[in-house]
């Protein structure tokens, strides 16, 4: 007895195009937005301090900030002085960031495998989150010297957590029933592990890596600012110290644009990883 | 795969309170290639019963024996039974195809890394996309299915190690009428060409009356049995068979032991 092939299956994936057309245009307005706002508080910080009514020595003309951040970017896109500064800082921000991420992965797993172990280690882990790493700065510096090293560490300290907590909130998750069917199956701890509980915990694992991009760029900074002459983050100090105000805040424009691009590659490569991601919720 | 549950009872400890029984001590033999449902409401027990047939939980008292064997003895590609859930539970990351052929990847001899014939994989995975009519889907996504067919693809999973049990548990409570109907006659025609041993948990009586040689009526607190009908209809029974008479009286049958269980429930 054969029945018929079910005629109301349908996949749910064709639907979208036509909702994509609308939503380009939403999207454009909001863009317009965003960017709207932006240039109005520009605009109105310019007419406050080319009037004086904000001395220059405490707020920078923006008109002054972005004749600065062009010099800045075209001295780091063609080589020139800053360049190296820039790489220094790009590098340290791609290693943090990597290391911040394996080393959130391990930690979460191996608290996630025993109840004990997470019972008594997980209050320090929040306790080391809670503190302020900025006052170890130094003490880093001592421990690993001038160079690429301490900045690393700054950042991985304080970029690591969320990625131990995703992971540990993934792992956390493994669904009931799926359990069941792996118990079913005869399936050891490993293969558990392996086939279904990492795999679920993958965006949780993701969304932590995205909020870790942005943190270790205030890591990296951090360790600049205490550790050598390397850097944008000393090269920030340094415009401080001269008063150079304009290039202070195009420095920090360059080093927030460098957040931005890394926490959307970590989207980008994410959305890859968790292809599954959305439709599947 | 005869299946034989011996004095077997399942308590929860509750902390300062005395034990919950979810199951009185039950016996119960489940012979080699019948199709057997356990019907009752919820909280006799029958979800407890089956889980203890998977090996997810232990019995407090008695035992479970698969062929004569311990679940935890019993190991070998076709011993471990094969499971159909409410929900498909199907691994959104794992194609369709990849989804069915995930038992091979699991259990002792894949952790010894025993190699297994890739081409035989393929035919089988093949072989049972087909028998479950999702042969044009193998390489989609679960996400990309409708709940029918994601469940048409939980059965070929269950299927795929030709277990010689087989273990749902409402399997199409969350369907559609129609959907179920249709695979109401899946199931049967399934089982008719493989023959494994079923036990199908069901708070549906005619679900269970359709498909079932042997209906087991349970009742709460504790979980007990307190009916046990043998269904005498030829095969395959259509689904419209439901309304004749003989069908009919099945039903009345075993809903009847069902309020009177219902009844005297402490």
């Amino acid at each position: 007895m054969t029945a018929a092939a079910p005629s109301t299956d349908v996949t749910p994936a064709v639907a979208t195009s036509r909702r994509a057309a609308r939503g380009g245009l939403k999207q454009l307005w909001r863009a317009a937005l965003v960017v709207g706002f932006g240039v109005l508080v520009v605009a109105v910080v310019e007419v406050l301090t080319a009037s004086r009514v904000i001395s220059p020595l405490l707020m920078p003309r923006p008109s002054a900030v972005a004749e600065r951040l062009g010099e800045v970017v075209w001295s780091i896109v063609s080589g020139g002085a800053i360049a190296r500064f820039a790489l220094e800082t790009a590098t340290a921000l791609l290693i943090s960031l990597v290391v911040a991420i394996a080393l959130g992965v391990a930690i979460g797993t191996l608290l996630a495998q025993s109840k004990i172990a997470k019972l008594i280690l997980y209050p320090y882990v929040l306790a080391l989150n809670a503190a302020p790493r900025i006052v170890f700065a130094p003490m880093f510096v001592i421990w690993f010297g001038l160079g690429l090293t301490s900045k690393v560490v700054m950042a991985v300290s304080i970029g690591a957590f969320p990625v131990i907590v995703g992971t540990l909130a993934g792992l956390a998750r493994a669904e009931g029933n799926t359990h069941k069917l792996m118990v079913a199956s005869r399936a050891t701890r490993l293969q558990r592990f392996r086939l279904v509980e990492f795999p679920s915990a993958l965006p949780y694992i993701v969304a932590g890596a995205e909020t870790a991009s942005v943190l270790v760029a205030v890591g990296v900074i951090i360790g600049e600012f205490t550790a050598g002459n390397q850097g944008l983050g000393y090269l920030i100090i340094v415009a401080q110290e001269n008063f150079e105000l304009p290039s202070v805040f195009a420095l920090v424009i360059v080093v927030a644009i460098m957040g931005i691009l890394l926490n959307g590659l970590v989207t980008l490569i994410g959305r890859r990883v968790v292809f599954w991601g959305r439709a599947a919720r | 795969m005869r299946v034989t549950l011996e004095d077997v009872s399942k308590s929860y400890e509750t902390r300062g309170r005395e034990a919950v029984r979810a199951v009185a001590p039950i016996d119960l033999t489940v012979e080699s290639g019948e199709f057997v449902s356990l019907v009752g409401p919820s909280g006799c027990g029958k979800t407890t019963l089956l889980d203890m047939l998977i090996g997810v939980l232990q019995p407090t008292t008695g035992r479970v024996l698969l062929d004569g064997r311990t679940v935890e003895e019993s190991s070998a590609d076709s011993d471990r039974p094969g499971v159909v859930l409410q929900t498909p539970t199907l691994l959104p990351w794992r194609t369709v195809r990849s989804n069915v052929a995930l038992p091979v990847e699991c259990g002792p001899a894949a952790r010894r890394g025993e190699r297994r014939d890739k081409e035989a994989i393929r035919r089988r995975t093949d072989e049972l996309l087909s028998l479950v009519q999702v042969s044009d889907f193998g390489d989609r996504y679960p996400w990309e299915l409708s709940g029918g067919m994601q469940q048409r693809v939980a059965i070929a999973r269950a299927l795929f190690l030709r277990s010689t049990l087989m273990c749902f548990d409402e399997p199409f409570s969350a369907l559609d009428e129609f959907t179920r109907e249709t695979l109401h006659a899946e199931l049967q025609r399934i089982w008719m060409a493989e023959r494994f041993t079923a036990v199908f948990v069901t708070h549906n009586i005619s679900e269970a009356v359709l498909l079932s040689d042997r209906v087991i009526v349970m009742a709460p607190r504790p979980g007990r049995i307190v009916g046990d009908f043998t269904i005498d209809i030829p095969r395959p029974r259509a689904v419209d068979a439901l309304t004749t008479t003989e069908l009919g009286t099945y039903v009345a049958r075993v809903r009847s032991a069902l309020r009177a269980g219902m009844e005297s429930a402490a």
